[in-house]
């Protein structure tokens, strides 16, 4: 297992969507370039392609702007603390909901407001800290309403964990205790699936 | 729910399965890549019939921005068909109803209509009619509205001959000759005129237990449309005729018309055309104007938080008395909500002011008095309360819109409780309610229905309320809430001046207060205390109603402001403590009783730095600066001091400080008595001497 596969993967929920994780504590977000691309988050918009960075500090995230950036209306030019439904602007035109769905866990998700996206269409982009929480409650960071109990991502010793008290399978056999998923794997439950896919980029799909 | 198929399977050539959307009528929806890179929707055709491909294949051509676009029909190995649609990635319609219970404003009802229209009259047009109109087939892209499965519809009726068979979901939009056979353009009129009423009601015309019970009242039954305003009414009559000779006859005619009724209500596009009402409104002739539930999309959260709270209130008397005679039994829950309605609504709208004034002084007093406000079983309750209403409040969240809001498996709650989740905090019931009256004046001057039913909806409408900007206070005429949150700009001279108003006020607010607690408490014994009580109330308004004006309409941090008063009220702790020694009141032969401290608090009687909190029972001025601080700090006063705070003088506030003030002496050694008082004392003064403008008189 390379460290470089868990730093970033791809969230497939059955009739939910599709979330892009990204680990790490410090993130480019930037233009979608046909070359050469930098962005960790690269968006089909007119950003620079090194536009702003997301930097966790512990608990709390920061942005660090690169290029012209505003925060909850306000521009920004040095490196600014994040709130739960911080309104993010990038340029002229890109807006993204910052949020902290649980008060579990410092993990931040953000929301596309302006319709700008990746290449695929992602419901959001998860800024993973330690865990990860899917389920039917709204603190959720994945909100899957029909499901009967949560299930938590975490990372452990560069291992991405999974513990739920749903029944899990993998593979049509129960899920093992402490199963590292970090290679991808679509698990399954009771009325529900949902899919870890590594990937580097959008482009790697 | 089970999926045929799994991700990363390739039941197609060159595509790759990544998730499953739904299970629909047709069968399921997967969400697919080519492998080079293109989003498609793949729905698969269990029922393999011959026909339904016909139909497919008929509009495998047609291109319209407004229906979403079929690419292939293709067959996997096993010999199934799928169909290779355009991946849509937005909401449905089903989704957009969910999100407003009691229907959705104007505006988005016109924007789903107008895209239908296009698509549908694109279709007619071309001799196609669509059949299957549902919510759950029409979604919104990027604000393009995109009517889907079409093509479908006719071969999947025709395969289900019965109206048994049916899923319910279908028979809801079904017009009533379809049962007969009849499919002309006229069927999707009707569909689109039943999608009209569930927008702006938020539910169906014709609703039932079982697919034939529908379908009988499709054929016999009239919609319910007292709900809607008078020219509404007509055109949703006429494209719900069970004749499909008189219904109104294509899609563009039944948009054109509805749009002119809009304008003929004259009612705002940002909020809902109705209100739910539990009787007709005719029986309320001449019923007051009141506050939608769900006002404009992007509105600012406080305005929301008016609307939702505004209809909670009004719901009052009227919910009450008519609530047994709607059909489905109100809980027990549901009653107490009326109830608060009722009490909330005699309380803001048919008790003059100076009547409210004096209860609330009263209640006060005589809280104070009790020792009910100030003994530590109620301080204990409130710490409880206030773990709870920060605790629980963090939790609210919301991944479609915004995150602070939702309330994930709440039962029912009555309206206030919702209505301070905007920006500034302190107090539910106060704020709302005067929100309520502010909405009456500023935003809903023309609106004549009478919303009862809005308690049951009050939470439902807050779950969906819009995407906020923290920023938004765009000028939108009149409908705009100027809030403690909208920047203003003053001169400086205007600053001075509102502060030396508000600090003038403040003097003679004081005295009043220092004279109602010291005749009408025993709290303070003798005249020197009340007079020690007066100052300290004024030293400690004073600096607060000055800063205050000066953060006014300025935007700044909320945490920087209370270390700011933290500093602040060291000074003024420190003052009120060499006060007291001046009047003799400590560290005299003999103390004052109400300086006698009867619990060491969490600090306890520590010495730092040589200097001690406590001493022989009483504070020190350390204890009396240490005390300020924290109260200071664990208030947002300026919100208490602005001028655009929703009303003059919100009692929640006050019992708020109050709370804290008793907290902070627990942390501190200081008499809890004396402490909660004060702070009380300060609340009120503040607040009713710090310069107000009504609502209706704001602007920036």
């Amino acid at each position: 297992m390379s460290a470089g596969q868990l730093d970033n993967f791809f969230l497939w929920v059955d009739a939910i969507g599709v979330w892009q994780v990204l680990c790490r504590d410090d993130l480019l977000i930037g233009s979608a370039a046909a070359v050469d691309e930098a962005a960790d988050i690269p968006l089909l918009a007119p950003l620079s392609r090194r536009h702003a960075r997301f930097i966790r500090q512990d608990d709390a995230w920061f942005l660090q702007p690169l290029q012209s950036c505003a925060v909850g209306g306000r521009p920004v030019t040095g490196q600014t603390l994040l709130r739960n439904g911080s309104e993010i602007q990038l340029g002229d035109r890109v807006r993204l909901r910052f949020r902290i769905p649980s008060v579990l866990s410092a993990s931040a998700l953000l929301e596309f407001l302006s319709g700008h996206q990746p290449r695929l269409s992602l419901n959001g982009v998860l800024l993973m800290a330690d865990t990860l929480l899917l389920g039917p409650r709204q603190d959720n960071h994945v909100c899957c309403p029909a499901w009967p109990d949560s299930v938590v991502l975490y990372r452990r010793q560069q291992q991405l964990l999974c513990r739920s008290k749903i029944p899990l399978t993998l593979s049509d056999a129960p899920l093992p205790e402490q199963h590292d998923l970090s290679q991808g794997a679509i698990l399954s439950g009771p009325e529900l699936r949902f899919r870890l896919e590594p990937g580097r980029t959008n482009s790697a799909v | 729910m089970k999926f045929t198929f799994g991700p990363e399977t390739r039941p197609l050539e060159g595509i790759t399965i990544k998730r499953a959307i739904h299970r629909g009528g047709f069968g399921e929806v997967y969400y697919a890549v080519t492998d080079a890179g293109k989003e498609v929707a793949l729905k698969l055709l269990h029922n393999n019939l011959e026909v339904e491909l016909r139909g497919v294949s008929q509009c495998l051509n047609l291109k319209h921005p407004n229906l979403v676009t079929i690419f292939d029909i293709r067959q996997d190995a096993e010999r199934d068909h799928w169909i290779v649609m355009e991946y849509v990635g937005g909401q449905s319609l089903h989704d957009a109803l969910q999100q407003h219970p009691d229907g959705m404003p104007l505006q988005q009802v016109l924007n789903w209509l107008t895209g239908m229209t296009a698509g549908l009259s694109f279709l007619h047009d071309r001799g196609l009619v669509h059949r299957d109109l549902k919510p759950a087939n029409i979604f919104s892209d990027g604000g393009v509205v995109k009517v889907g499965d079409v093509g479908l519809s006719k071969f999947i009726s025709e395969s289900r001959r019965s109206a048994q068979t049916q899923s319910v979901g279908t028979v809801y939009y079904m017009a009533p000759e379809v049962a007969r056979g009849r499919y002309g353009r006229e069927v999707d009129v009707y569909s689109l005129g039943i999608m009209l009423y569930e927008m702006m009601t938020g539910r169906v015309p014709f609703e039932g237990e079982s697919a034939g019970e529908i379908l009988m009242k499709h054929l016999t039954a009239e919609p319910d449309l007292h709900l809607l305003p008078a020219p509404l009414k007509t055109v949703i009559a006429a494209s719900l005729e069970k004749d499909p000779e008189r219904r109104i006859h294509d899609v563009e005619t039944l948009q054109q018309q509805f749009l002119q009724a809009v304008t003929a209500t004259g009612l705002p596009l940002q909020q809902p055309a109705v209100f739910h009402t539990l009787q007709p409104d005719d029986m309320f002739p001449g019923s007051r104007p009141v506050a939608p539930r769900q006002p404009a999309a992007g509105g600012s959260a406080e305005r929301v938080a008016a609307g939702t709270a505004a209809a909670g209130a009004a719901a009052g008397i009227a919910g009450a008395a008519t609530a047994a005679a709607d059909g489905p039994q109100p809980t027990m829950a549901r009653q107490s909500g009326y109830a608060w309605g009722s009490l909330l609504q005699l309380w803001n709208d048919d008790l003059p002011a100076p009547v409210r004034w004096m209860l609330t002084g009263a209640l006060l007093l005589a809280g104070l008095r009790s020792g009910l406000l100030t003994s530590p079983a109620a301080q204990g309750l409130a710490i409880g309360w206030l773990a709870w209403w920060m605790f629980g409040r963090s939790k609210k969240s919301q991944p479609l819109t915004d995150s602070r809001n939702a309330q994930p498996n709440s039962g029912f709650r009555y309206d206030w409780s919702y209505g301070t989740e905007g920006e500034p905090k302190d107090t539910p019931k106060g704020k709302s309610t005067a929100a309520d009256r502010l909405d009456n004046t500023v935003m809903m001057p023309q609106q004549q229905s009478e919303p009862t039913g809005a308690v049951a909806a009050g939470p439902q409408a807050v779950r969906q309320r819009p995407p906020q900007s923290r920023t938004a206070a765009a000028p939108q005429s009149r409908s705009v809430l100027l809030t403690p949150e909208t920047v203003r700009s003053f001169t400086l001279l205007q600053r001075l001046l509102n502060a030396t108003t508000s600090m003038s006020l403040a003097l003679v607010t004081a005295v009043f207060v220092t004279a109602a607690v010291f005749w009408g408490t025993e709290i303070l014994g003798t005249p020197v205390e009340a007079i020690y009580f007066g100052a300290a109330t004024l030293l400690a308004a004073w600096p607060l109603i000055l800063v205050s004006k000066l953060w006014e309409g300025r935007p700044g941090e909320s945490l920087l402001r209370r270390l700011w008063l933290g500093v602040c009220g060291l000074g003024v702790g420190a003052l009120c403590g060499v006060t007291a020694e001046f009047l003799l009141l400590i560290n005299s032969p003999v103390p004052s009783q109400i300086f006698q401290v009867d619990s060491d608090g969490l600090l306890g009687n520590r010495e730092a730095a040589g200097l001690k909190v406590l001493q022989d029972g009483t504070p020190t001025i350390v204890g009396f600066a240490l005390f300020f601080c924290l109260l200071f700090m664990f208030r947002r006063w300026w919100l208490q001091a602005d001028n655009f705070r929703s009303a003059r003088f919100r009692i929640g506030s006050s019992i708020l400080t109050l709370i804290t003030g008793g907290m902070v002496s627990l942390i501190v050694p200081f008499p809890t008595v004396l402490g909660s008082t004060l702070a009380l004392a300060v609340s009120v003064v503040i607040q009713v001497s710090a310069v107000w403008t009504p609502p209706e008189l704001r602007n920036t």
